[in-house]
């Protein structure tokens, strides 16, 4: 049997993942590619994708033998709604795609998983509504909401719908199109489990352990390092808590029905009495007092003592966690070569996702992760390089073989721009370890590559630096 | 009618205006055991002619009650506390249902809890300042929202000047009543924490910036802290509580712990929060904590460390108290019950211990640095503070503390012992001889110093006194060296150029955060009268120490930075004359720095310990490091959604 060669392509200048691997057996050529995404809000991503999409069909002859989705999210997927002639109208032929459990339809776990994933979704959107209305109403602060919250999910349609436009290609939407895709241009779609060992297809192929997504729910909603082993059970149950809270408020009632209003109905003036003033001879005299002393007080008062929008801040906190919990549900891949050297791609995988991985053992041979880890020569860094995407002592301490090179497909000064703080990635001190075990050897998407570092012609850049690739397997 | 009440008749003004509230929180009023001492009544002084009149809202003075529910989208109808019926009846009786009850509470826990401070503190609280606002930012009311969110969560919005409480249906395992609504607003402990971040900002603007995990937690710690000591003010629960653990305060119980309906609600199957941390309940002195201070990163967590040590001291002092009246009645056999008026007096001994220690914390908010603050720290003031006051400690209050502290390895940097002599702060002229002569004479008669008692006209004599210490630091010519390390700030033209310079005259800016009046009385007649003077300087922080070495020679742009970093001194001024030792001669003089509690900001050590932790921090949650759109803005709420 032939050696088999791989290389991975990197595009750059994207906070957003897209790998393109091309695997190499004597004649036999194929390819994989990983995700296709960028960050949303970013100008001229439009054009950016389309570029990494013609690169795509131009590098891989207009066929891909596997299409790899590790999970929906914006800066993973959005390349394929960005240039939809190529992903999603058949511009590009798809053998086959691969997706985690998560995305199966009729999978009990899966459903009521994406069930609970979508009312949160739907409660973050009810808040950006609510609080665009109030921005728009001049109150303050709510601009502040909608920004942080379209930070997390995505542009989102504007109050009331877009009338006549087309269908918007939402995550959901995208990642059922690639579905259909798929197997209308005659190819498969599998849904990957835990523990699974599959070969890549097309003529020149590697063998695939999935690592994760774990089917243990403590595993799946275990978003950060942890000091209280235990208490996320009670996070898990907060989180929904505070979707239904919100949409509760929002619908009107609850799902059973109960009023969603604390107090009995005699108590309490609506914002338009109040601000409508007492009307003379009406009612009680009192409740005409009440209602001028409140609308002196909470609307004649400077509008920064204003707290219409303030409630809608929480959806801030539910964002953030559903945002993690998506992270987690990340198709986690480790392709071996005959030679046992591991090439692992952790998506986005927080804490809890890389700790289920030593949860099982894969194949007859009951190969360990701890024993993958150890043959790693090529890491694709998990999250940008966040804090908690990439675990330490089960995880990168575990990677010593002297080989290793990694991969971070992140933008730094797009990633500090975000929020008012700014996001840290890549977070330092991960960096620098980063650096110590690959003794230098790490490739970013947003910086020039220092060649001199890699062994003799393993690292390649593209033209107007669109991608850098490396031979990862020689 | 109402509004005629106390000024057009010729009857005597009554002393207090009285409030029922809960003890607790309505959880404690579905059980047998808790339901008789939960109905409490607060009483507040009348107003002084001096301040607002007490009206709708509530609203006087301080507070501004204003109920509005956005998530509902409802006003409630403003209780009138000046109703000749409620006048008549301690206002509303307790009830979940009627939202001005919960105004009532609200209104009435808040304001007790001003009160407490403003005992220990010698002067009148205020509020931070807004910018913007006329009159220099004065902000007279903080506004109580006792219904502005729908989640489990309060807080305290330092933009807003406002206390938003929120309020949830509980989880389905709640012991309460599962899916039922439960109100923070409701919960004493929760009021009184709230009020006290308020309080606390008002007092150290800059203790809400996160520049180590201390800081971070002091401002949690601290508002646990008060409100768990003024559980020891409600007579009845105490009593009634003591009966229940007889005598023993080194389990737990009601009292012990903070927000039980709360921790309930959210499927804690007890209190949010706990002051008692260590396990076994024997005398507490040979167990260990599970976890060293040093270890824990997380706020909360951190805080109760210190919240568990200053409970631990009052257990302490409790127990000193009482010793006495234990042998006398001999109960040591358990089982048997306390005799009720012995339950009476140990009640009375643990209200006033709890009172003296609640005093004894708030008085130390004068001796802390005014920025950056550490528990250890906290721990020298606490000592130092009380010794000023009170220099004979007959009951050994200030080794209770010490002990406290250093049993969970809160410990001071630079001290020689943990005993509390070496905890005093150092004068300043114990560190640096040449400061001897250091004092704040010839400063003096430019203040003003008048006993005043509008809080406006206190906070305009502030003002004008900030300015007369701005301008005698800045444009006066002696500016010596010894003043620069006292004050740990830097004002020569070879500052470090990160240093934030005036733009008028390109010298580095000084920032004189607060000329504070306070008298103090102690227990004995002592009297102390004391200027506390702050005095920070801003400089901007990079990440990289080459960097920073760089913008400190002034190269590249003068307005980049990666961070905020602050140095400057806390300086406690004797208004009394003292004598200081003045070119070698003694005189008599007043302004004698008493104080200088500094954190140098040309201090290295600590610019790089400030890196570490805003660029480490691994374990922090990721609020932090992602979604920074709200949370300059509202410190608070995230730290208790996260």
């Amino acid at each position: 049997m032939a050696k088999t060669t791989a290389t991975v392509r990197m595009y750059k200048g994207l906070l957003g993942d897209c790998f393109l691997i091309r695997l190499k057996s004597g004649q036999s050529v194929s390819h994989i590619l990983i995700d296709c995404g960028i960050l949303q809000n970013i100008p001229g991503d439009k054009a950016k994708m389309q570029a990494v999409a013609a690169d795509i069909v131009a590098e891989t002859g207009g066929r891909l033998d596997l299409l790899v989705v590790t999970h929906e999210h914006h800066d993973h997927i959005s390349g394929f709604a960005h240039a939809k002639a190529v992903f999603l109208e058949g511009g590009l032929k798809i053998d086959n795609l691969w997706m985690a459990w998560t995305e199966k339809e009729g999978d009990p776990q899966a459903d009521a998983l994406n069930l609970k994933f979508n009312k949160a979704k739907q409660a973050v959107a009810m808040a950006v509504d609510r609080a665009s209305a109030l921005a728009a109403a001049g109150v303050p602060g709510a601009d502040d909401i909608v920004g942080g919250l379209e930070a997390f999910i995505g542009p989102v349609d504007p109050p009331g719908g877009v009338l006549g436009a087309a269908e918007r290609l939402t995550g959901k939407v995208v990642m059922r199109k690639l579905k259909e895709v798929t197997r209308g241009g005659g190819g498969k779609v599998e849904f990957l489990e835990p523990g699974d060992v599959k070969v890549t297809p097309g003529a020149a192929n590697l063998k695939a352990y999935v690592l994760g997504p774990p089917r243990t729910e403590k595993r799946l909603y275990h978003d950060l390092p942890s000091h209280h082993p235990g208490k996320e059970k009670e996070t898990y149950l907060d989180r929904f808590s505070a979707a239904n809270q919100l949409l509760s408020a929002a619908e009107g009632a609850w799902e059973d029905g109960e009023p969603e209003r604390p107090f009995a109905p005699r108590h309490g003036l609506t914002p338009e009495r109040v601000q409508a003033g007492s009307r003379p001879g009406h009612e009680r005299e009192e409740i005409e007092q009440d209602v001028d002393w409140l609308k002196t007080t909470y609307y004649a008062a400077p509008n920064w003592r204003r707290v219409d929008a303030e409630w809608l801040g929480m959806a801030g906190a539910l964002a953030l966690k559903l945002d993690s919990d998506t992270n987690n549900t990340s198709l986690v891949l480790a392709f071996e070569a005959p030679g046992g050297e591991v090439l692992l791609f952790a998506a986005d995988a927080q804490v809890g996702n890389w700790l289920s991985w030593h949860d099982q053992t894969y194949g007859p041979a009951a190969t360990a992760a701890a024993d993958l880890l150890s043959r790693t020569v090529f890491y694709k860094v998990g999250h940008h390089c966040s804090h908690n995407a990439t675990l330490r002592k089960d995880g990168l301490e575990l990677m010593t073989s002297p080989d290793l090179v990694a991969m971070i497909p992140v933008v730094e000064s797009i990633a500090r721009e975000q929020g008012t703080k700014g996001w840290n990635m890549p977070f330092p001190p991960l960096l620098e370890r980063l650096l110590e075990k690959t003794k230098g050897r790490v490739l970013r998407g947003d910086q020039p590559t220092d060649e001199s570092v890699f062994k003799k012609k393993r690292v390649r850049t593209g033209p107007a630096d669109l991608w850098v690739e490396y031979d990862a397997l020689v | 009618m109402s509004s005629e009440l106390g000024v057009r008749t010729d009857y005597p003004i009554p002393a207090a205006r009285r409030f029922r509230v809960y003890a607790f929180d309505p959880l404690a009023s579905t059980s047998l055991d808790t339901a008789l001492v939960n109905d409490a009544v607060i009483s507040l002084p009348w107003e002084e002619p001096w301040e607002e009149p007490l009206g709708k809202g509530p609203s006087g003075e301080y507070l501004e009650v204003v109920d509005y529910d956005p998530s509902s989208g409802l006003f409630y109808e403003p209780l009138d506390p000046t109703a000749a019926i409620l006048l008549a009846q301690d206002g509303l009786p307790p009830s979940e249902s009627r939202p001005q009850f919960h105004q009532q509470m609200v209104y009435a826990v808040a304001m007790k809890t001003i009160r407490h401070f403003e005992r220990a503190l010698g002067r009148k609280v205020l509020w931070s300042r807004r910018r913007g606002e006329p009159n220099d930012g004065f902000v007279r009311k903080l506004r109580i929202h006792p219904h502005a969110l729908r989640e489990r969560n309060a807080y305290y919005s330092p933009d807003k000047k406002a206390l938003l409480f929120g309020y949830f249906k509980a989880s389905q395992t709640a012991a309460g009543l599962p899916d039922g609504w439960v109100f923070t607003c409701l919960s004493h402990d929760i009021i009184a924490h709230e009020t006290t971040h308020a309080i606390l900002d008002g007092v150290h603007r800059r203790f809400i910036e996160p520049t180590s995990l201390d800081t971070l937690a002091f401002h949690e710690a601290f508002a646990d802290i008060v409100a768990l000591l003024q559980h020891f003010t409600m007579t009845e629960a105490v009593e009634q509580q003591l009966a229940q653990v007889r005598g023993r305060l080194r389990s737990r119980n009601l009292l012990t712990g903070l927000a039980h309906q709360f921790g309930d609600a959210t499927g804690r199957m007890g209190a949010l929060r706990e002051a008692i941390d260590i396990e076994g309940t024997g005398d507490g002195t040979g167990d260990k904590p599970p976890k060293r201070y040093a270890d824990s990163e997380e706020p909360h967590e951190r805080g109760s460390f210190l919240v568990a040590a200053i409970f631990d001291a009052f257990v302490t002092m409790f127990e000193r108290r009482t010793a006495d009246l234990m042998r006398l009645a001999q109960t040591t056999a358990l089982g048997e019950e306390l005799h009720p008026d012995m339950v009476k007096r140990l009640a009375a001994e643990a209200m006033k211990a709890a009172d003296h220690l609640l005093r004894i914390c708030v008085r130390a908010l004068d001796y802390v640095p005014p920025i950056d603050i550490r528990f250890g720290e906290f721990l020298r003031a606490m000592i130092t503070a009380d010794a000023d006051l009170i220099p004979d400690d007959r009951l050994h209050y200030r080794l209770a503390i010490a002990e406290a502290f250093r049993r969970r390895g809160i410990f001071p940097k630079g001290c020689l012992s943990m005993a509390p002599d070496s905890l005093l702060w150092e004068t300043p002229d114990a560190w640096d001889a040449s400061l001897a002569g250091i004092y704040f004479g010839d400063l003096v008669p430019d203040l003003d110093l008048q006993t005043l008692y509008s809080r406006e006209a206190i906070w305009d004599q502030a003002q004008k006194n900030q300015l007369a210490v701005w301008r005698w630091l800045t444009h006066t010519d002696d500016m010596t060296p010894e003043w620069e390390r006292m004050l740990g700030i830097r004002l020569g033209p070879d500052a470090p150029m990160t240093i934030e310079r005036s733009p008028k005259t390109g010298a580095p800016k000084v920032e004189v955060h607060s000329v504070r009046i306070a008298r103090r009385a102690g227990p004995d007649g002592q009297d102390i009268r004391q200027l506390v003077v702050e005095i920070t300087q801003t400089r901007r922080g990079f990440f990289d120490p080459e960097a920073q070495a760089r913008a400190d020679r002034g190269e590249g742009d003068p307005k980049a930075r990666d961070f905020t970093y602050r140095g400057g001194a806390t300086l406690l001024v004797d208004l009394r004359a003292s004598l200081i030792r003045y070119d070698a001669v003694m005189k008599l003089s007043e302004g004698k720095i008493r104080y200088a509690v500094r954190k140098r900001i040309d201090d290295d050590r600590r610019l790089q310990a400030q890196r570490d932790y805003l660029r480490g921090g691994a374990d922090r949650d990721l609020g932090f490091v992602y979604f920074g759109e709200r949370d300059g803005q509202e410190p608070f709420a995230m730290l208790h959604r996260g």
